[in-house]
């Protein structure tokens, strides 16, 4: 079913063409890849440089500290914690994501009346920035006037808080603002590989009295495995840096403290305790987590490779 | 067979259930915006709150057009996101080309290599890009700005592209090498068509990256001629005094251009990330 | 042929187009205009072409990005250039949080605008580590003597003036007088917290209104926390700077907090300061700290009948019981001039502010949020045609009540409980930071002991804040 991606062998071949082609082949790659690495690669750098240096950043002057930021900061108990409040959230919206999002491409997956109307309204969230997506949930869920709180007290709901925007439960919502976003990111993925999946396969497992739900697990999750794979990949490492949402619900303060997340921490050590330095350090340090848990995931989940390098 | 019809009847029950709900989740948080966006400020603080506006009102949007710049935001948008997408999608196309139809050394390491990239948090190298993007003159420029967010779209959309040029049969090149084409025609005439819905979820996705983001707008950008819409939207948010109605009716500007979009785009965006997906 | 940089023209558009002060285009029109004229002179010897004019462009960040606002300042910067054709004025209005962070990016790269508004605690550590410029040529220029002297009091450091205060406004207990009315309380009354936590319950209808709306965001919290210490005979840092946060006044302040907080939203701890004031307005709560343009907020979503200062009452701030007098959040934002820009636009930046200072452009600007943005003249509070403007005519009570906090000199800037805490270097450090935000959630919401939270946010302050300034 894959077509392996061979070199085209180019009819009427000359002699020595194949440093040639090599050549011409990197000189193609050359405007991505100096894309890409001229706008990351002296910010990493600078990072690097700047994680040894004590700087105030509202102040020119650095001075040489050598490893003290990140002794510092594995001796901080407010960075575990937040290593902690960041997996938490990372991996819970993650997983309500994955969830939401084959649960909609499932639904949406075979067509029926207004089936473009559904699609187009399930994937929009993802495009609403931020800013907005952030304010427009806190005043669903403020509890003065908040339609969501309303709506739930109405309907008697017991166990109900009187405010969610609150230390026990903004956690909740946060990871509920989150799912709503970037659901829509799992749900075309994962529809658009529903839509590659031969019908015959099924024909074959409902001749064999399969019943829905067997399908689902025999047939549907194996071709969904890569796709699923990649996705968890990318969200989870998506999630675990994610900033701007955590930081405008909660504003890394009050109720924002239960939500204060690596990347937040990070950012206040930055900008708010003006710890630039510190702030270069400890982003260094959760590049070096993500680095050490995707080489796991990796590891223990390798993606069908298909390409061999030559 | 004939056992079947009311569960038949009780799936298709379920099936409904299940689309209204997602309907819901999605667009709930949209009509509250345009219900908001639409009441008198008086009622929009209203408790318990109304679900429909008594008095509907174009106060908000009035002001929105009128005494904010929200439509010069929208066009600096819409510009930068634009010019971004063009160049992730030519540098891309053209990478992905040769990372799958040429061979050379270290060919599969790069699209991992620049995963890579996703790993540092965005919001640590705001600095460091500032620096960079002054010292070469790009700051107060959609350009500079567009190339940041280009740093950001093209690893993921030359994975795409990647993915999908390889599902691409190599026959059809050669026939086309054959009759005499050369590189460049049987790029923009046989792989470039066929690799077209590809291409168009790769743009979608970077016009997406380019249309949400705050933090580096914010930086890189002063002056109010160059805001773009979340850094114009977040401003509205520091005025004397906020309001929601115009923040809702901003939201709701924002978001009817997108959903009417995706409506539009969505099949060609499911084909493009399926026939990708392909390999992934 | 010693190149394009024996032009100082040259030199200066291309240093400008670094910076980002000119868009490309206009950049490229002035390089070919320079440029041709470059040829020329090198043909003919040293003629200067009389067409291209040295223009300064001056960088000017404020904290009002409100339209109203944004316009006065607009129309202002176009009749000074008016009058200037060499100086371009680039004005831009951003949030504070926002400013703060483009600060950073732009100090680390060296590059920092040629003027901004700031806080009390930035021009102590800025001034200290030679990054602003003083001036007293401005200030006398604009007219010391007409300036309130407790506005100029703190931009005094060793008998100069290091800025220059763009508007300034007190922060009040506002309150309802019909609620009061409904409950039979006399908030006049109130002199000690005790009074005042006698009166709570009874304006506390929950979940219709509460008593008391307060913002829950660090920003905010930091405030309540000086202004509450202060009003209760304390101090955050004592001379040295060290933290004194398990003091007895800040401990009762703590103990005070958790009682009051009976009254509040439950969702308090996730408010804006902005969302207290639209409960205050809407009549979700009876109480609220809050500055002038709160009158705006009363115009947006308060009932049309009710949008009056009958209503909408200043009410006293009460003292703590290790207090005597009660003590409030002066709002000074001084302009500053940054010492790293060229003496040209230092020079253009003080002829603009004089410019803006004038009797006619200032009024303007002030009456762009009539009841919040005071002006620094004491004059004004004389003049028919500042005090006749409708909306401070309508607000006259809380002009009253900030003008009355000025006069007794206990209005004073963030985190300024005692006036020499104004000295303490990493005062704005601690006031950017969550740390007394966590100590007062850690006592409030999540039930610490009040000494042992204190004790931990010493310690912080001790660590992360006070020995890193000491390195960096």
């Amino acid at each position: 079913m894959t077509v392996h991606a061979e070199t085209l062998a180019v009819p009427g071949g000359r002699v020595s063409r194949g440093s040639r082609e090599a050549w011409i082949g990197l000189g193609l790659l050359l405007p991505a890849a100096v894309l890409v690495f001229a706008f990351t690669l002296f910010p990493v750098g600078y990072n690097l440089w700047l994680g040894f240096q004590a700087k105030h950043a509202l102040r020119p002057t650095t001075a040489w500290v050598g490893l003290e930021n990140y002794v510092q900061i594995l001796q901080d108990t407010d960075f575990w914690r937040s290593v902690w409040v960041g997996t938490v959230y990372a991996v819970w919206s993650t997983v309500l994501q994955i969830g939401t999002g084959v649960a909609g491409a499932l639904i949406l997956h075979r067509r029926f009346p207004g089936c473009d109307f559904l699609r187009g309204v399930a994937l929009f969230p993802y495009m609403i920035p931020t800013v907005i997506a952030v304010f427009v949930w806190r005043w669903l869920m403020n509890d003065l006037y908040g339609v969501v709180p309303y709506i739930l007290s109405a309907l008697h709901i017991p166990g109900m808080p009187e405010a969610w925007l609150a230390h026990g439960t903004i956690m909740l919502v946060l990871i509920a603002v989150s799912v709503w976003t970037f659901f829509p990111f799992v749900l075309v993925n994962v529809l658009a590989r529903l839509q590659t999946i031969p019908p015959e396969l099924y024909d074959a497992a409902r001749v064999d009295g399969a019943s829905p739900l067997r399908q689902f697990v025999h047939v549907t999750l194996p071709q969904l495995r890569n796709v699923l794979l990649i996705v968890v990949l990318l969200r989870g490492i998506w999630m675990f840096t994610k900033f701007e949402v955590p930081w405008l619900l909660g504003f890394g303060g009050g109720a924002g403290e239960a939500i204060r997340t690596l990347p937040v921490f990070t950012y206040q050590r930055s900008f708010t305790y003006y710890q630039a330095g510190m702030g270069a350090a400890l982003s260094n340090v959760m590049f070096a987590l993500l680095l050490a848990v995707v080489t796991i995931y990796l590891v223990a989940f390798p993606p069908d490779v298909e390409e061999q390098d030559a | 067979m004939r056992s079947a019809r009311p569960t038949a009847a009780g799936a298709a029950t379920l099936a409904w259930g299940l689309r209204l709900g997602l309907f819901v989740f999605c667009a709930f948080p949209l009509y509250w915006m345009v219900v908001s966006s639409f009441k008198a400020s008086p009622e929009l603080l209203a408790s318990p709150p109304t679900f429909f506006p008594h008095e509907w009102e174009l106060r908000a949007y009035r002001k929105l057009f009128y005494e904010t710049n929200f439509w010069t935001y929208f066009q600096n948008t819409v510009v930068v996101a634009g010019l971004t997408t063009l160049l992730v999608l030519v540098a891309g196309t053209i990478g992905a080309y040769s990372l799958t139809r040429y061979r050379y050394p270290g060919r599969a390491a790069v699209a991992r290599t620049m995963l890579l990239a996703y790993m540092f948090p965005p919001i640590i190298l705001m600095v460091p890009l500032f620096l960079l993007a002054r010292n070469l003159g790009l700051t107060n420029s959609r350009i500079g700005l567009a190339l940041t967010y280009i740093s950001f779209a093209l690893p993921y959309a030359l994975w795409i592209l990647r993915a999908f040029f390889q599902s691409i049969p190599l026959d059809l090149e050669h026939a086309a090498l054959i009759d005499g084409a050369n590189r460049a025609q049987a790029l923009l005439h046989v792989v470039a068509p066929l690799a077209l819905p590809g291409m168009i979820a790769t743009a979608i996705f970077t016009f997406i990256v380019a249309w949400n983001d705050f933090l580096f707008a914010l930086v890189l950008i002063g002056v109010d001629e160059l805001k773009t819409l979340p850094v114009g939207v977040n401003d509205f948010f520091h005025m004397a005094v906020v309001d929601w109605g115009l923040i809702m009716a901003a939201g709701v500007m924002v978001t009817i251009p997108a959903l009417v979009f995706f409506i539009a785009v969505q099949r060609y965006l499911i084909a493009g990330w399926g026939a990708g997906g392909l390999k992934g | 042929m010693n190149g394009w940089q024996s032009d100082p023209r040259l030199v200066r558009l291309v240093a400008e187009r670094r910076e980002g002060a000119l868009s490309r285009r206009t950049f490229l029109a002035r390089l070919a205009g320079t440029g041709a004229g470059l040829a020329g002179a090198t043909l003919v010897g040293g003629a200067r072409p009389a067409g291209a004019q040295k223009r300064v462009v001056v960088t000017m960040w404020d904290t009002e990005p409100n339209p109203a606002t944004r316009a006065a300042v607009k129309a202002i910067v176009e009749d000074f250039q008016k009058l200037h054709k060499d100086i371009e004025i680039r004005a831009e209005g951003m949030g504070w949080g926002d400013m703060d962070r483009k600060l950073q990016a732009a100090m680390a790269a060296k590059s920092p605008p040629t003027a901004s508004h700031t806080q009390t605690y930035v021009v102590t550590s800025f001034r200290a580590k030679g990054l602003i410029e003083p001036v007293d040529d401005l200030v006398n220029a604009v007219g010391k003597d007409r300036i309130f002297p407790s506005v100029l009091q703190w931009l005094e450091y060793d008998g100069r003036f290091w800025g220059m205060t763009h508007a300034w406004g007190a922060d009040n207990l506002g309150g309802r007088g019909d609620l009061a009315r409904e409950a039979g309380v006399n908030p006049q009354g109130w002199k000690t917290w005790d009074d005042w936590l006698r009166d709570l319950p009874k304006l506390n209808k929950a979940p219709t209104y509460y008593a008391l709306s307060m913002a829950g965001i660090p920003f905010f919290v930091n405030e309540d926390v000086y202004m509450w210490t202060g009003s209760n005979g304390g101090r955050l840092f004592d001379d040295q700077g060290n933290p004194q946060l398990d003091s007895r006044p800040v401990i009762e302040m703590l103990e005070f907090w958790k009682k009051v907080r009976g009254y509040m939203p439950s969702g308090w701890a996730s408010h804006d300061y902005l969302e207290t004031l639209s409960a205050w307005a809407s009549g979700k709560a009876a109480q609220c700290f809050m500055w002038g343009r709160t009158a705006g907020y009363i115009d947006q979503y308060a009932p049309a009948d009710k949008r009056n200062p009958d209503i909408f009452q200043m009410w006293p701030k009460t003292i703590g019981p290790s207090g005597t007098k009660p003590l409030t959040q002066f709002d000074n934002e001084p302009w500053v001039i940054y010492a790293d820009a060229s003496a040209d636009e230092k020079a253009a930046a003080k002829e603009f502010l004089k410019f803006f200072f004038k009797k006619e452009n200032y009024r303007r600007y002030c009456d762009s949020v009539p009841v919040h943005l005071l002006s620094i003249f004491k004059e004004d509070f004389q003049d028919a045609s500042y005090l006749g403007h409708p909306e401070r005519k309508r607000w006259k009570p809380w002009l009253d009540a900030q003008v009355r906090w000025v006069e007794q000199g206990r209005a004073h800037p963030l985190l300024v409980c005692d006036p020499k805490e104004r000295l303490v270097p990493w005062l704005g450090d601690v006031a950017a930071a969550p740390i007394l935000a966590d100590m007062v959630m850690a006592v409030v919401e999540r039930g610490r002991d009040p000494r042992v939270a204190a004790k931990e946010a010493n310690e912080k302050i001790a660590r992360d804040i006070i020995g890193k300034a000491k390195k960096a």
